[in-house]
């Protein structure tokens, strides 16, 4: 999907950016405030599901059976729903365990297992020269927006504000819902509704 | 723990996923990268909402989430006319047009 | 909350949702043995309810005020915009219904969604909330994605929906993550609340702004981000590349111009005059080298995109008027030339033989056996090329005009010289109407009067604003 134009620069200028990545390592160990290793029960906690989410993500992009890259997704979303649960935001936790591991990860798999995909040649027998630069190229991506953040809020939010655990909750969120954003609300309907006609459109097989 | 620790996880998932996406050649595979990517960006509003104290990031996660689904009906569906065409979701064998 | 107000003004929308959604009602009602009838009434109906929509947008030309809790703006801009985005829908309605009838694919589904996305594209140009860009956006192309692949049999059909599925999926999460990112600074969506920020130099913010940039340069098809447009463009029935490359980027420039207004971006202009320099180069230098005219018209929205990127430079009233008029004159020019393509194909009979009266060797000769199809045809490349008696040279002149009185000469002197460029491949593809020998026996005459009626309608819009500009520069200029 990468032009070749931009391969080419890429993989030649962006070489720095383990460099840049190695930097903002250093710079996330030698925080002043060592916030970072306080081991609480939730700061394990969290801790323990973005490794795992993480994790899931990684194998995810590098499995070479659809199915497997589908069950590491899962777990994926799985851990983001307790990250947020730690964030104190509840609904919006549950909505992720319904709505993407729920209903868009098992779409994902009745489609895989209808189309009876073999299995991708695997990925590391052939790291060209193209995989290479895209590596680079979301390694450069990933060090800029993440010095830019860390940098921007190194000093800014240190605790989750007290509020959080209110406005997390399904009673907030819906009375939000329904008036202030009950515009944009009546209008999801509509990519809905483009969906669901969309979908019959192209998958019906006939049509008359 | 600071914001900063939540909104870096969030960037590295956001970029495993641009990685993904670039990398693999399974439409399916590349699709669920991109759900990656947007579940990432979630997680961005679910970290701001929750440390600024301020609602509107979670109900912009709500229209994320139904946009995604919505997304992944479509997206589906488009493989599947594919699929019943040229037996394959491989990007680099889907070249009738030059990409 | 949402009060009477809202709804009184903000008819056309409604008409447009509504639409919509009748539509599908209609297609379910009328059974088996009486779909004739049934899509007549859609195809009527559409017609009657864009007319009635368009009426109803002339009034609000002088309201300029925020409606439903301030997620929408009307002011003079969006709504002379959503006019424009009307009356494209409107002719690309007219056009469609023979093209779909010959490739045996006209659904109420097509209008349906065609009204889908009109509704977003209208969201886009009022919005005046990042979730209401993103959900707009979204209606959108979600309608855009289904439509491209909407020739279910045809495999070019499918790859260009997959293709601009898989792009477009993936520049969203850019947009939201910038958004993410301004969100998180601001701690707001609203755009009433970025003019306080105007000028910021947080880099969280500069960060968020560049990636929403990122996302809508892929939109409009701009240079670094323009590969998907040759391949969906051909790809895609030709009335939906039509109403795409027409109605789609205006409905993202005018977003986009929203979105720079609203921010002030000023520090970008030298990268903006940079992209836009690209832009035309790109797409001027390609066409040269294409033998299929969809492909070759799919580049020359690349540089059209380019000329239209130059009114950003440094939005200043003037320079938004030159836009605006582009967008005009664009509209109608693209879009009828992709209509006179439509009706060239639909004349074929085969699926081959479909496939292969897209290439340029198969317009040899058309003006000795279609004249009529060959001169609507001409004027449209004219007015692409940017020759005088036509709209076309209005908007490339007031473009360049805004882009000298700001102060940015050398990008209107290499302007002009790429779109001298430009003017070799048009007058390449009238050469080979008019001055050659038709290569296959003769076409039938045309059978598709609506879409014969849709060019005229948009040839006589090009003549109209090409001779008398003031006609359109009147409600222009009361943008700002």
């Amino acid at each position: 999907m990468l032009p070749n134009w931009l391969a080419r620069p890429a993989l030649a200028g962006l070489g720095l950016s383990p460099g840049y990545s190695f930097i903002l390592y250093l710079a996330l160990i030698f925080n002043h405030n060592l916030n970072f290793l306080q081991f609480t029960f939730e700061n394990i906690l969290i801790l323990f599901f973005s490794l795992l989410a993480v994790f899931g993500a990684l194998m995810m992009v590098t499995r070479k059976n659809p199915i497997t890259s589908a069950l590491y997704l899962i777990l994926n979303f799985f851990c983001v729903s307790a990250i947020y649960l730690l964030l104190r935001a509840q609904f919006i936790a549950i909505i992720q365990v319904l709505v993407y591991a729920g209903a868009i990860m098992v779409l994902f798999l009745f489609v895989i297992m209808l189309l009876n995909l073999h299995d991708e040649s695997k990925l590391s027998e052939k790291i060209t020269y193209k995989k290479l630069s895209a590596i680079l190229i979301s390694l450069l991506l990933f060090s800029v927006l993440a010095i830019t953040v860390y940098f921007s809020y190194m000093n800014k939010y240190r605790e989750i504000h007290s509020s959080a655990e209110t406005i997390g909750t399904i009673e907030v969120i819906g009375n939000e819902l329904y008036t202030t954003f009950s515009f944009p609300f009546e209008l999801v309907s509509f990519v809905l509704l483009a969906a669901i006609v969309g979908a019959i459109v192209l998958a019906k097989k006939k049509f008359d | 723990m600071g914001i900063n620790y939540f909104l870096i996880l969030a960037l590295l998932l956001f970029s495993i996923g641009v990685a993904g996406v670039l990398l693999r050649r399974n439409a399916i595979i590349v699709f669920m990268c991109i759900e990656l990517m947007l579940n990432s960006v979630n997680l961005v509003f679910v970290s701001f909402s929750s440390y600024l104290g301020n609602s509107i990031g979670q109900i912009f996660v709500f229209f994320i989430m139904t946009v995604a689904a919505a997304e992944a009906a479509v997206g589906l569906a488009i493989i599947i006319a594919l699929f019943r065409n040229k037996e394959t979701i491989n990007i680099d064998e889907i070249n009738i047009l030059k990409w | 909350m949402i009060n009477k107000a809202d709804f009184i003004n903000n008819i056309p929308l409604l008409i447009i949702a509504a639409t919509s959604l009748l539509i599908l009602i209609i297609e379910a009602i009328f059974p088996h043995g009486k779909k004739k009838i049934g899509e007549k009434i859609i195809f009527y109906l559409s017609i009657v309810s864009l007319i009635v929509a368009i009426n109803y947008s002339f009034p609000q030309l002088t309201v300029n005020s925020l409606f439903f809790s301030s997620f929408l703006r009307l002011s003079t801009f969006s709504v002379v915009v959503n006019i424009t985005m009307l009356l494209g829908i409107l002719i690309t309605v007219l056009s469609s219904k023979e093209y779909l009838e010959k490739e045996g694919i006209n659904y109420g589904e097509y209008y349906s969604l065609l009204f889908i996305a009109t509704l977003g594209m209208m969201l886009m140009v009022m919005a005046y909330d990042l979730i209401i860009v993103f959900v707009g956006l979204e209606i959108m192309s979600i309608s855009f994605y289904v439509l491209a692949g909407f020739m279910r049999k045809r495999l070019e059909s499918n790859e260009s929906a997959l293709k601009y599925f898989l792009l477009g999926a993936f520049f969203t999460g850019f947009l939201l993550m910038g958004i993410a990112l301004i969100y998180g600074y601001t701690g707001s969506t609203s755009y009433s609340f970025f003019t306080n920020f105007k000028n910021q130099t947080e880099p969280t913010y500069f960060l968020g702004i560049v990636l929403i940039l990122i996302a809508f340069i892929f939109k409009t098809g701009s240079f670094p981000l323009q590969m998907w447009i040759p391949d969906v463009y051909q790809g895609a029935p030709t009335v939906v590349t039509g109403m795409m490359s027409s109605v789609g980027k205006t409905a993202a420039f005018g977003a986009l111009l929203v979105f720079f207004t609203t921010f002030g971006l000023e520090k970008f202009s030298m990268l903006i005059a940079i992209l836009a320099i690209l832009t035309m180069l790109y797409g001027n230098v390609v066409a040269l080298l294409q033998t299929n005219i969809k492909r070759l018209l799919a580049y020359s929205s690349i540089a059209h995109a380019g000329y239209i990127l130059i009114g950003f430079i440094l939005v200043t009233p003037s320079s938004t008027h030159a836009v605006v008029f582009y967008l005009v004159s664009y509209v109608l020019m693209q879009l009828g030339a992709f209509i006179v393509i439509g009706i060239v194909e639909a004349q074929a009979d085969t699926m081959e033989d479909r496939s292969l009266s897209n290439t340029l060797e198969s317009y040899k000769g058309l003006g000795k056996t279609n004249p009529g199809l060959a001169s609507i045809l001409s004027i449209f490349l004219f007015s692409l090329a940017g020759i005088p008696p036509f709209a076309g040279f209005w908007g490339k002149y007031y473009i360049f005009l805004s882009v000298i009185q700001n102060n940015f000469i050398w990008v209107a002197i290499v302007g002009i010289l790429l779109s001298l460029i430009g003017v070799y491949y048009y007058i390449k593809v009238i050469l080979f109407m008019w001055f050659y020998e038709p290569v296959t026996g003769t076409i039938q005459k045309s059978k598709s009067e609506f879409a014969f009626t849709a060019a005229v309608i948009s040839t006589i819009g090009l003549f109209l604003f090409g001779i008398y500009p003031d006609l359109l520069l009147r409600y222009i200029r009361a943008i700002f």
